[in-house]
């Protein structure tokens, strides 16, 4: 046979192996994840609160800023709570089981620990300041989203009280806004922060089935301050006016679409069609989202965007997974899961669950929970 | 016969077999190696206190884990669709 009829047939072969193996290889059980799944969420359950468990030392992330190691620890022990909270909804039979995981990690979120990174920022503790009016948003909102979940998934949460504080003091402080937003920092202001507030109250309403009267009306002023009218994607960081800092983004506008589903379905959809719309490029099986809108020049790659390969983001394509669940787009969820699982490197270690290599603590805690977004309303 | 078209379509096959293993160990060794965290934090910001050899590692599972998922599938099935346009062609010879 002639050499070059073989190279014809090696290449027609290869271009089929690339375009379809791959694929089909890092997709397997990602139906079963969108199914929901009760080993494949113990699995990843088992590997999270065996880092919980095992706590973090100084220096456990190193990422060269105190502050962001300090913002991580936080956010594991806050994703990992989301994810059992969201588990224990899905599958009420090991709701004991997952409490006791649920608690372990709140205690460690709410631990001094797990407050350094807003106490450093500010100078003053977020818990010793809720009667003022600095905005403390990224501690007060994204641990009042646990527990209100928390509070819903389990009912008689021992948080309750907690929960009714915080709920109350960011209520006054949205009152006291000119601008419908906290601030995350001092003189930082993220609308993504903001959205984990607000559904921390309307799933605090939810959940205690008091009213929040005015929360709809916060809703409305954020959208209007925070979305770009242009992309339908979320602005990443705004001024004190409210009036956008900075482009439209994936990692911010995916993650808000996640949290504002605990508070206005109608919302949290039409930022994750933004999403898909706007930044999302699919291929052979697996989907990637942009940082930055292809209108937009090109921005930098930062903490929140993570590492950014051609324009793809590493955050925004990992918190898009919750949108595609919780908005019932299969396909999307199994295409951006296939992506997560080349990239992200799944190891399972038997009883001690499936991590991902590449993710180490805070990815296995924010894949849980984007994995276990609730599909139904809740 | 079947050693014959394979012979033909694939010379070296046992050298590529030999590296394909090499490169499945060294995806296993790597992925047991990193697993307790720490590579996240050298991919996402290699100014960090992390150790040099961590970001290599990482670096270098990422090269492996690409060559595995993607360029395996690729030549495997190259050779796949070389051993058939090998094989039919013998069997055209034959019926000649």
């Amino acid at each position: 046979m002639p050499g070059w009829s073989k190279r014809v047939a090696w290449w027609l072969g290869a271009v089929v192996g690339v375009v379809t193996i791959p694929g089909l290889w890092c997709s397997r059980g990602t139906d079963r994840a969108y199914a929901g799944d009760l080993d494949a969420q113990a699995s990843l359950a088992a590997a999270v609160d065996g880092w919980i468990q095992r706590g973090f030392d100084e220096g456990a992330f190193s990422t060269g800023s105190a502050l962001f190691d300090s913002e991580w620890i936080f956010g594991t022990y806050q994703m990992a709570a989301l994810g059992f909270g969201q588990m224990a909804l899905e599958h009420p039979d090991d709701r004991a089981a997952l409490r006791e995981r649920a608690d372990r990690a709140v205690d460690r979120m709410l631990s001094e620990r797990g407050r350094a990174f807003d106490t450093n920022a500010w100078h003053e503790d977020a818990l010793a300041a809720l009667t003022t009016r600095h905005g403390h948003v990224a501690f007060l909102g994204y641990a009042n989203l646990v527990l209100s979940l928390h509070r819903r998934a389990f009912g008689d949460s021992r948080y309750a009280s907690l929960n009714d504080a915080l709920t109350r003091a960011l209520e006054s402080r949205y009152e006291a806004s000119s601008s419908g937003l906290l601030e995350t920092y001092p003189g930082q202001i993220f609308p993504v922060d903001n959205a984990a507030a607000l559904a921390s109250i309307a799933l605090h309403s939810k959940a205690t089935g008091l009213a929040a009267p005015k929360i709809a009306a916060l809703l409305a002023r954020f959208a209007r301050h925070s979305v770009d009218p242009r992309t339908g994607l979320l602005f990443q960081q705004s001024a004190a006016d409210g009036e956008p800092r900075d482009a439209p983004r994936g990692s911010g506008s995916a993650l808000a679409a996640y949290f504002l589903s605990f508070a206005d379905a109608s919302l949290s959809r039409r930022l994750h069609e933004a999403v898909q719309r706007e930044l999302a490029t699919s291929a052979f099986g697996f989907r990637v989202v942009r940082e930055y809108p292809w209108s937009t020049s090109k921005g930098r790659g930062d903490i929140d965007s993570g590492p950014i390969v051609f324009g793809f983001g590493v955050s925004a394509t990992g918190f898009s997974l919750a949108g595609c669940r919780i908005h019932h787009d299969e396909r999307c969820y199994r295409e951006t899961l296939a992506t997560a699982n080349l990239f992200g490197v799944p190891f399972d270690r038997g009883p001690a669950g499936s991590t991902f290599v590449a993710g180490g603590p805070l990815g296995d805690a924010i894949l849980f929970a984007m994995q276990t977004a609730p599909r139904e309303q809740i | 016969m079947t050693t014959d078209i394979v012979d033909e379509a694939s010379p070296s096959w046992t050298r590529d077999a030999l590296l394909i293993a090499g490169l499945v160990v060294a995806h296993e060794v790597m992925k047991r190696f990193l697993a307790d965290g720490g590579l996240v934090a050298a991919l996402l910001s290699p100014g960090g206190a992390h150790s040099a050899f961590t970001l290599l590692l990482a670096l270098l599972l990422v090269v492996v884990r690409f060559a595995i998922v993607v360029a395996v599938p690729a030549f495997l099935a190259g050779k796949a669709f070389e051993l058939c346009a090998v094989a039919a062609s013998r069997i055209r010879k034959r019926r000649a």
